[in-house]
């Protein structure tokens, strides 16, 4: 029970280490599958804006670029209000103006130098213009606070190439935020968080003070390759990060799952588990239990009502084969009577009665009578189960028991033959018990004999009182106990006593031996001579023991 | 029943086996006086000692008895004397059953508890029925089967002891083979004897009674044949 309580944790800690291991795979690919969904979001939202810089750039007509207002102004109005993909759009056309938010801000041929606008310490610094023209490529660019929007932006800007010549650069401004607006629409499981951070790391999305001093410090520390678009590993706080870099601009998706919660979870989960597994566990134990102990029941009650059954058959049987014997004692005397009485009639009539012959004949009949109120005794006395331990003579208690069966003996032409070398005769046992052992070993044997083919048709009784038991053997010159029946000999399920006679009987003889006289009955010697020997106290001390069959 | 009645009887002896003391005696002072030879025995061995001593004609005998039972001694007689009468005493019904299984009409049975008169009354109906009383052997030989006498040409003939058993061994088996080995039981008292020695004493009796036609089966016995 022990052994399998402990075998079945031992399972349980195993499972529990191999889910842990499974679901830590599990959340790392999670992690990946967040961090490139967000990636990809971003990335396809602003490939479309880059697309549309770069598509809207070709429609610069040649006039709009050499000064033409209101050409200029219609075409940002078209651009910005088109397809609402920006906040606000802005063209700086070289040597004429700068416009934003379809506003003139600088008109170049009036007055402003050109290259203090783009220098311009005190105001702004301007890397978008800066870079764009010298990539001739479309760029990004953060910047911290616009002109005109004042909030931090992102500007994609792209040049506009007339004659090999970069006559202008053409904008279009999105608002950081609204960018971390529409990372926030995705859906994340609750335990994973992310955050987006420029290259220094300072992250732009909201997250708890402790977490982005804990990612500037990991930026600060180099671990990690800031141009790879690999996937990137560290720890944050315990809890496990992925970071990538965006495709297009310096910036980085950082994505983590509170390992406490998925371990926290897990455990939660795996103990409801095997606290229920446990209790189910326990419960099916308690039910076998129960329904085991019920069985067992069920059956010991069931064994003992058969006992008794078998108590009472076996103990009918004995009666039955000895009121046959009974009818015999009684009929010999009666026998003996109507022929004494009958013939002393006879005689008187043919008057041959001498006196003397009246005498005899009337003290034999008081004899006959006396047999006969001597054999009812002795039989009621052997049957009225008197179960009280007394001081009574041995040898007299086996010769009421061979006077008992003496007729079935007689008329199976069976001699007994009594070996009864002890001094000791008075011993304090269950007297009725006693007998109905012997009569039993001495049925037995008889039945034995009558199925053999030996001629020497003796038992003999051997009886031997030593200081604390008293030992009789019964012992036959029959063909002995064959090997199949030996095990069962003692047994009450037998089937089959056709070797030995009543089995039945044997059983309870071995009970009584054993409960009721501190004794025991075994089988001494299984081939011929064939010895049953009996034992039992010579002072018993029991108080009342019972009859095993109610009167 | 008339004494007269009873005086029928003073030809037979009877021979009783009781295990019962008082049924013993009271049976004897019953019939003793009425009858030719009265024997009494106290089991199955005894009678069948009895029976090999004493001309018997009819046995009555109860069933249950120590060493040899009835039925086990009606059966040994038998062997020796296959016209034997028995008379059977017994409480059981069941008794009847086995003893009609082995024979055929040889047994009369009385249920205990038994009158007297019964007993009586038994006897004189199976007197009647003694098969042989006196037979004529041979021109020359009668045999009175009551008395074992034996007279040649009227006049009474005495055999020696063995010879005269032999003699009567045939006599009760007329016409039917008896063996050497019944010979060796009854003759010899169970001794293994010579074939030759009992040839010999058979023999004794041929040239005693040159009529007799005592016929030798080798191997198994001899039979007298009427």
């Amino acid at each position: 029970m022990i052994l399998v309580i402990v075998l079945f944790s031992m399972i349980m800690i195993h499972n529990f280490y191999f889910i842990q291991s499974k679901l830590e795979v599990l959340s790392e690919l999670n992690r990946k599958a967040i961090s490139k969904d967000i990636d990809y979001t971003i990335h396809s939202w602003i490939e479309q804006r880059i697309n549309n810089v770069e598509s809207n750039e070709g429609y610069l007509s040649i006039k709009a670029l050499e000064g033409d207002h209101d050409l200029i102004k219609k075409y940002l109005n078209t651009f910005l209000n088109n397809r609402l993909f920006f906040d606000t759009v802005q063209v700086y056309v070289y040597d004429y103006y700068f416009y934003a938010n379809t506003k003139l801000q600088y008109d170049f041929r009036k007055g402003l130098n050109q290259k203090d606008f783009i220098e311009n310490k005190m105001v702004i610094k301007r890397p978008w213009l800066v870079n764009t023209k010298k990539t001739k490529t479309t760029t990004m660019t953060i910047v911290e606070e616009h002109g005109t929007l004042l909030e931090k932006t992102i500007n994609i800007c792209t040049p506009v190439i007339r004659n090999n010549d970069v006559k202008a650069i053409l904008c279009g401004i999105i608002k950081v935020n609204e960018i971390l607006e529409k990372v926030k629409k995705l859906h994340f499981p609750k335990n994973a968080y992310y955050f987006i951070s420029d290259k220094k790391g300072n992250v732009l999305t909201k997250i708890s003070e402790k977490k982005r001093k804990a990612i500037k410090e990991i930026f600060s520390k180099n671990i990690l390759d800031m141009n790879s678009l690999d996937y990137q590993e560290s720890l944050l706080n315990k809890d496990i990060l992925t970071i990538r870099k965006f495709n297009h601009f310096d910036w980085y998706i950082g994505v983590a799952i509170d390992n406490s919660v998925i371990n926290s979870k897990i455990l939660h989960k795996f103990t409801t588990n095997s606290i229920i597994l446990f209790l189910l566990f326990f419960i099916l134990i308690i039910i076998i239990n129960s329904s085991h102990e019920f069985l067992r029941r069920r059956v010991e009650k069931q064994k003992e009502e058969y006992e008794y059954i078998l108590a009472h058959r076996s103990r009918m049987s004995e009666i039955g084969e000895l009121i046959s014997g009974i009818n015999h004692q009684l009929y010999q005397p009666i026998n003996s009577l109507s022929l004494l009485l009958s013939n002393t009639l006879f005689l008187q009539k043919h008057k041959k009665l001498d006196e003397e012959t009246l005498n005899e004949n009337l003290i034999m009949c008081q004899k006959a009578t006396k047999l006969m109120s001597n054999t009812i005794k002795i039989f009621r006395n052997f049957y009225r189960c008197n179960e009280s331990v007394t001081e009574f003579s041995l040898e007299e208690a086996i010769n009421t028991v061979l006077q008992v069966m003496h007729i079935d003996l007689v008329r199976n032409n069976i001699l007994i033959e009594m070996d009864y070398s002890s001094k000791e005769n008075i011993i304090t046992s269950v007297e009725n018990f006693l007998q109905q052992i012997l009569l039993v070993l001495i049925q037995n044997a008889k039945e034995a004999l009558l199925l053999s083919d030996n001629f020497d048709k003796r038992i003999l009784i051997k009886v031997n009182v030593e200081d604390k038991y008293t030992y009789i053997d019964v012992i036959d010159k029959a063909d002995g106990i064959s090997a199949e029946v030996m095990p069962t000999l003692f047994k009450n399920m037998k089937s089959s006593k056709k070797n030995l006679g009543s089995g039945i009987g044997l059983y309870f003889a071995k009970k009584l031996a054993k409960e009721k006289l501190g004794g025991d009955l075994i089988l001494q010697k299984s081939s011929s001579p064939t010895t049953f020997r009996l034992s039992f106290l010579n002072k018993l001390q029991t108080k009342e023991p019972l009859c095993i069959v109610k009167p | 029943m008339h004494s007269q009645t009873l005086n029928l009887l003073e030809n037979i002896s009877v021979l009783v086996v009781e295990d019962d003391e008082l049924a013993r005696t009271a049976i004897k002072q019953g019939l003793k006086a009425y009858c030719r030879s009265f024997f009494v025995a106290k089991d199955g061995l005894e009678g069948l000692e009895v029976f090999k001593k004493y001309p018997i004609d009819i046995i009555i005998t109860d069933i249950h008895m120590p060493n040899l039972n009835g039925f086990e001694m009606i059966k040994e007689i038998l062997k020796l004397k296959s016209g034997q009468l028995f008379i059977v005493m017994t409480s059981y019904d069941t008794d009847k059953n086995i003893l009609s299984s082995i024979n055929e009409g040889a047994c009369s049975f009385l249920r205990k508890p038994l009158d007297i008169e019964d007993l009586q009354t038994a006897l004189l109906l199976n007197s009647g029925n003694i098969k042989y009383k006196k037979l004529q052997l041979t021109d020359e030989v009668l045999i009175d089967y009551q008395t074992e006498m034996i007279y040649k040409d009227g006049e009474v003939v005495y055999l020696s002891h063995k010879s005269n058993k032999i003699f009567w061994m045939l006599s009760f088996n007329v016409n039917k083979l008896v063996s050497y080995e019944l010979f060796e039981d009854f003759v010899y008292e169970g001794e293994v004897i010579n074939h030759s020695t009992l040839h010999n004493a058979i023999l004794r009796i041929k040239k005693q009674f040159k009529s007799l036609n005592i016929e030798n089966i080798p191997n198994s016995g001899y039979i007298l044949r009427k």
